[in-house]
């Protein structure tokens, strides 16, 4: 359970950076 | 065999890794019309030449080759079928995974990034280099998972050079993407779930890590 949650955390890390850098890029193209 | 703990690690990272990149192909592309005319037109504009495909089937050989000599569960799983029975179920999901990731990853690491540096006027060699460290980087949690910081640096050296060598297929090809998601998605089928499993078992032959 606990390793599970941890491959979790660190997927949805993942996405979240993913997101973050997708709106910056998308936003210094305007 | 894999203890609980290990095969918890394994199973939720390829689901997790696979539904995450969905998620964010979903955020990267807001396709109009229907996805598979998206991806007719994604896939052939530009045109690849032959440069980019031969470059893209040498990357696949040589990264195999390597990850063979530094994964003793590569040499002894990849290529033989038929020793997979105890790791079917890992086997059949990292087949999603393996073309949701190869088209995330070119996708985001090398087009969407690439040509956003190519638009604020970098040149070649700096949109190869900042692709290549910034997949190496995501790729050190790999390392991480098994326990061990110096597999994790080993990991992220050795997938920056592998993400440099796409860079440098993606331009090859004209700046068309299918040989790069061709080439990851081939790496992919051929190496996972085993380079998972060797992380997850700390299994790295030990002179392939950094002291």
């Amino acid at each position: 359970m606990k390793w599970f949650l941890a491959a979790l955390g660190v997927s949805l890390k993942f996405a979240a950076i993913v997101a973050l850098a997708i709106y910056a890029v998308r936003t210094m193209h305007r | 065999m894999l203890s609980k703990r290990q095969s918890v690690i394994i199973w939720s990272f390829l689901v997790g890794v696979t539904l995450t990149q969905l998620l964010c192909t979903s955020l990267l592309f807001r396709p109009r019309g229907t996805w598979p005319e998206f991806l007719a037109r994604y896939l052939t504009t530009p045109v690849a030449g032959d440069a980019g495909w031969t470059l893209a089937a040498t990357v696949v050989v040589l990264y195999v080759a390597y990850s063979a000599s530094t994964s003793p569960v590569v040499r002894r799983y990849a290529l033989r079928p038929g020793s997979w029975a105890p790791f079917v179920g890992i086997r059949l999901v990292a087949i999603p995974m393996a073309f949701v990731t190869g088209f995330f990853e070119e996708s985001f690491f090398r087009k969407f990034l690439m040509d956003a540096a190519a638009a604020q006027g970098y040149g070649v060699t700096v949109q190869i280099i900042g692709s290549a460290v910034l997949f190496g980087s995501m790729h050190a949690v790999w390392g991480v998972f098994g326990g061990n910081i110096r597999a994790a640096a080993a990991v992220m050296t050795v997938t920056s050079v592998l993400g440099a060598l796409l860079a440098a297929v993606y331009v090859a090809a004209g700046r068309s993407i299918a040989p790069a998601i061709a080439a990851h998605v081939a790496i992919n089928l051929i190496l996972e779930p085993w380079l998972i499993v060797t992380s997850a078992t700390g299994s790295w032959r030990q002179s392939a890590l950094p002291a």
